[in-house]
């Protein structure tokens, strides 16, 4: 039988039951943070990074989680700052070699040995890419993870209002992408 | 409208996630110390590296061409005025040169004539002249 999140979050504020807490906890929510933090950074290599640091910041924020906001939106939020962070570093880092988030993420799609997509599911990648920042987070959250436009606005702190607008906009910039060819 | 995708192009490694299970203890362990992405190290060593081959190749490139402005006479571009009495001054020596006699073009050609008159009679010139 699956653990609530509930029993995880009692878990977790008790000192004597903390690790145990933290590992269920990642039991339960591993494949889904990192599939959230592959969509954003795209390579698996690079997501692998982000989820370990991910596990970092919940590991040392467990004692500051209120249970105030759901302990899914929480972890996802951290996921996708961490994932947000790491693309800002590697524009930092190879500042003359790469200009912008969109050739760095383009780049790290042709060169990712795990990404076995056919022509249509590269050039729908590509797409997705090329969409700005928030659109990119809220179209791989809805369209992918199937999140709630509520979960999402709470993750990314928005209202839902500009979330549906955004995830609008997002479909037909895509549509378009593809109708080029 | 586009349809829910569901199968994934994205792939990872085997087992993936069972490996990652047995890294959370070491992660709990080692959570002191921050660990910083591969990607990211890699991309400073190569900015480090980059950084010294070009210092290198600029120090190459251009001490020799300082160098060589730095031991070269001072040059600077005549002006139009400068460069035009610069020719008017050849011009004209050259044009003296050809119209001036050379016998008395100079001071010891006048004083080498006055002394041979003072010395010679106007008889022994004109033999001479005669020779």
């Amino acid at each position: 039988m699956e653990i609530s999140e509930k029993d995880i979050i009692a878990l977790i504020q008790n000192s004597n039951s903390k690790e145990k807490g933290f590992n269920l906890l990642l039991e339960k929510y591993q494949e889904r943070l990192y599939w959230n933090i592959r969509r954003i950074v795209v390579a698996h290599d690079d997501a692998d990074d982000v989820l370990q640091n991910t596990c970092i910041k919940i590991w040392r924020g467990l004692d500051k989680f209120r249970a105030e906001s759901g302990l899914f939106t929480w972890l996802y939020r951290i996921s996708v700052n961490e994932s947000l962070q790491h693309i800002k570093q590697n524009k930092k880092h190879t500042l003359f070699l790469q200009d912008d988030t969109q050739t760095l993420l383009l780049d790290k799609l042709e060169s990712d040995v795990f990404f076995e997509g056919d022509e249509i599911e590269r050039k729908l990648q590509e797409a997705i890419i090329k969409l700005p920042k928030k659109q990119r987070l809220v179209f791989n959250m809805k369209y992918y993870e199937d999140l709630k436009y509520d979960q999402i606005s709470e993750i990314l702190g928005t209202s839902v209002g500009a979330l549906k607008a955004s995830y609008h906009l997002a479909i037909k910039k895509i549509e378009v992408f593809l109708k080029e060819d | 409208m586009m349809r829910k995708k569901t199968n994934n192009s994205f792939k990872i490694p085997d087992n993936y996630f069972e490996d990652f299970k047995q890294r959370i203890p070491q992660i709990i362990s080692d959570n002191k110390k921050e660990i910083k992405p591969r990607s990211n190290k890699l991309s400073i060593y190569y900015a480090v590296a980059a950084s010294i081959i070009l210092l290198i190749v600029s120090a190459i490139t251009f001490l020799p061409i300082l160098n060589e402005q730095k031991n070269s006479p001072i040059q600077y571009e005549l002006s139009d005025a400068e460069y035009y009495d610069i020719e008017m001054d050849d011009l004209y020596f050259a044009y003296n040169d050809e119209i001036i006699p050379k016998e008395i073009s100079t001071v010891e050609d006048e004083d080498m004539v006055n002394y041979l008159a003072d010395e010679m009679d106007l008889d022994e010139i004109l033999l001479l002249s005669n020779e």
